[in-house]
């Protein structure tokens, strides 16, 4: 425990025992950290898991109190550009570690979203400063990473937390700051989150704010308050007919809520398979727009245009 | 017909107005053998003087300008042999290297380099060109070259210079007008003497607005055309007539489009332009300019012919907000990132996660004192999330 206010921080463990699940994982991560020696690692599994926690453990018991310093962390989601990987990451590499410690470290989270071009430059990188320099990537879908990079690492694959890891957990928490919690509303909350222990702590924070009794209501009206409703009514306003309306709506409920298109457009997609006013054959067809459509926004193209040619499609 | 600005083009540096003080001081420095470094806003005589100068000196003018690719290579080409070489019959030389802020990023790479190392040790006279000089990238040329300044024109200079050319072309004036066009150049003597030309014939000033509204009107004319006709020859080379860039015809499209089609016609509609969309994207992505072909004809008739029926109504058709609209809520949401990035530092993520998975769980714990203390949320932030 730290003593963070936000309780992501607070509660996220500190060392390898700490650390709930994942015990394989852990084990042979902690064999390399006792031996003060360790391969490039890619850590590849859902949000939420503890993938940036194992990083981060790593470097506090490798390097005790200077690991600030010998631990450089970048989030790939923030900086994707190749520019990146040929200044910063270049720079930290070239430098001597402080202190006694074999390496440093470059934690590079969310790898998905290097571009091709940076993670070519990157395997370079790992290669050259291999001496002094070991990179711990983490990513969502190993399969964006390509192959000369992953040849260079030790592939860890997380899967979703247990029930019982975050049963444990979340009681852990509920102790400490006085809250109620019982099996159904653990069961709701990781319905809600789909295991991602990030999203259930914040839930769980969020609903300590109002009221101590965590209950299964209190959690549902959380989670809907902070998403996005309207977009059920964007797409009954397209199947109506009322294309100037539904579309009018899409550009505020973008805005309003700072959305992406392709955040918009995950939500369609779940709302689709939703609506019970289309035939299962439109649905079909509608599904298979919605993914043309992530494709081309993928791609480059106008998110707000092709978005308006995928509302079109749902007019009856 | 012959641009009065050519025919009107000063020979002799004498004839050149208001830079009066800067010219004798680059006469007085000639002998430095330094190379100078021209500067001021645009139509005040800096290429005209250097001409000018090259003509009076008996000198061969050299002269490299936008249009020659000047990258690290090009200007060594160009500049490299000429710089060195006594010119033909061996007459001086004049180099004059035009507009070096028009060196272009990407595709001049080196060649700001490459001028500054020709320039070290000038056979020749040499006049460099600009509007800024005190740009960082011109730091180094500032220290080796002799810097003028040319004003823009003082407005009285510029109405007593086009009286001259209404009394020599024969042009029927009152001073209303000319004192309009020298207010319109804000200083630049070729706009005022081009405005002035234009105006002799039309007997009408065109104003920044006015020309804006024609715009606008020529735009409205082909939207009307495509959205309403169902013929493939009538649309096809409809955008040939307007200036309009095409991003901005589609913007007219997108907003409009949905005014005219329905149903099966606005859904046909709005694959050719989304289709179109895809190929910006690409040329963007790829710099490949001939997918402009297939975005014209999908916008044109493409979206012409997606109809089977013509709305019989006639709507207004208006410029899009969306843009606007963006600015705004970016303007608004500024607050928004700039907390949700301090929450990615502390808690080890992405700024995007943060907004997404954090901001709208925490807004209300974010208020504690604790919190902001730990985030080191600022006045402004703290603000906005009492909002």
């Amino acid at each position: 425990m730290t003593d963070s206010t936000i309780w992501t921080e607070k509660y996220r463990p500190q060392t390898f025992e700490d650390i709930k699940g994942q015990k394989k994982i852990v084990e042979r991560i902690k064999a390399f950290v006792d031996q003060r020696n360790m391969p490039h690692i890619l850590l590849a599994g859902p949000a939420g898991v503890g993938k940036s926690t194992i990083a981060l453990v790593i470097a506090k018991e490798l390097f005790k109190e200077t690991w600030k310093n010998n631990f450089l962390e970048l989030n790939a989601s923030d900086d994707r550009g190749i520019d990146v990987v040929r200044n910063t990451i270049k720079e930290f590499a070239k430098t001597r570690a402080l202190g006694n410690v074999p390496f440093k470290i470059i934690f590079l989270d969310e790898c998905d979203s290097l571009t091709k071009e940076a993670q070519q430059a990157l395997r370079r990188t790992m290669e050259n400063f291999v001496t002094s320099t070991r990179f711990v990537l983490s990513c969502n879908y190993s399969s964006k990473i390509i192959d000369p990079i992953q040849s260079r690492c030790t592939v860890f694959r997380f899967k979703p937390l247990t029930k019982e890891d975050i049963e444990d957990y979340v009681m852990k928490i509920a102790t400490t700051e006085n809250l109620n919690v019982d099996k159904n509303t653990i069961a709701s909350l990781v319905n809600i989150s789909h295991g991602d222990v990030r999203k259930i702590t914040n839930v769980l924070q969020s609903c300590s704010s109002i009221d101590h009794n965590i209950t299964e209501n209190l959690i549902y009206s959380l989670v809907s308050a902070a998403e996005p409703k309207e977009i059920q009514d964007i797409l009954l306003l397209a199947i109506n007919k009322r294309f100037i309306q539904s579309r009018g709506l899409l550009l505020d409920t973008m805005l309003k809520h700072g959305l992406s298109g392709l955040d918009i457009l995950k939500q369609i997609q779940k709302e689709t398979m939703e609506i019970d006013s289309i035939s299962d054959e439109k649905r079909i067809e509608l599904l298979d727009k919605c993914g043309e459509i992530e494709f081309r926004i993928v791609e480059g193209a106008d998110e707000f245009i092709q978005l308006e040619a995928l509302l079109a499609y749902f007019a009856k | 017909m012959n641009p009065w600005t050519k025919k009107y083009i000063p020979k002799f540096t004498r004839e050149i107005i208001g830079q009066e003080a800067s010219i004798i001081k680059i006469k007085q420095s000639l002998n430095l053998k330094k190379p100078f470094l021209i500067h001021g806003p645009t139509g005040t005589g800096k290429t005209t003087a250097a001409i000018a100068l090259s003509k009076e000196l008996g000198l061969e003018i050299f002269e490299v300008n936008a249009s020659d690719t000047r990258n690290k290579e090009g200007i060594q080409n160009l500049l490299g042999s000429s710089m060195q070489q006594q010119s033909l019959f061996s007459k001086g030389k004049l180099i004059l290297v035009d507009d070096i802020d028009a060196l272009s990023g990407t595709k001049d790479r080196g060649g700001l380099g490459a001028i500054e190392e020709l320039i070290t040790k000038p056979k020749h006279l040499t006049f460099l060109t600009c509007i800024d000089p005190w740009e960082d990238k011109f730091s180094k040329l500032r220290k080796k070259c002799i810097l003028i300044e040319f004003q823009s024109l003082k407005r009285d200079s510029i109405i007593n210079h086009l009286k001259k050319i209404c009394e020599e072309e024969k042009v029927n004036y009152n001073e209303k007008d000319l004192q309009e066009i020298a207010k319109l150049s804000k200083g630049d003597l070729r706009a005022a003497i081009n405005d002035l030309q234009a105006f002799s014939i039309t007997k009408t000033i065109s104003t920044e607005d006015k020309s804006e509204r024609d715009k606008e009107e020529d735009l409205i004319f082909c939207l009307r055309k495509i959205l309403k006709s169902k013929k493939w020859n009538e649309t096809i080379n409809i955008f040939d007539k307007t200036n309009e860039d095409l991003n901005e015809c589609m913007l007219w499209l997108d907003e409009n489009l949905p005014k005219e089609y329905s149903s099966e016609d606005l859904k046909k509609a709005y694959e050719k332009l989304s289709r179109a969309d895809v190929f910006q994207g690409r040329i963007r992505r790829w710099q490949y300019w001939r997918y402009l072909v297939y975005i014209n004809i999908l916008i044109t008739s493409g979206i012409a012919i997606s109809k089977k029926e013509t709305n019989p109504e006639t709507p207004e058709y208006t410029r899009t907000s969306r843009i606007l609209k963006l600015w705004m809520a970016k303007v608004r949401n500024a607050k928004k990132k700039s907390i949700s990035e301090k929450i990615a530092t502390v808690t080890h993520t992405s700024k995007h996660r943060a907004l997404k998975d954090t901001y709208p769980y925490l807004r209300k714990i974010l208020q504690n004192p604790e919190v902001i203390k730990e985030l080191e949320l600022d006045e402004e932030e703290i603000e906005w999330l009492r909002k």
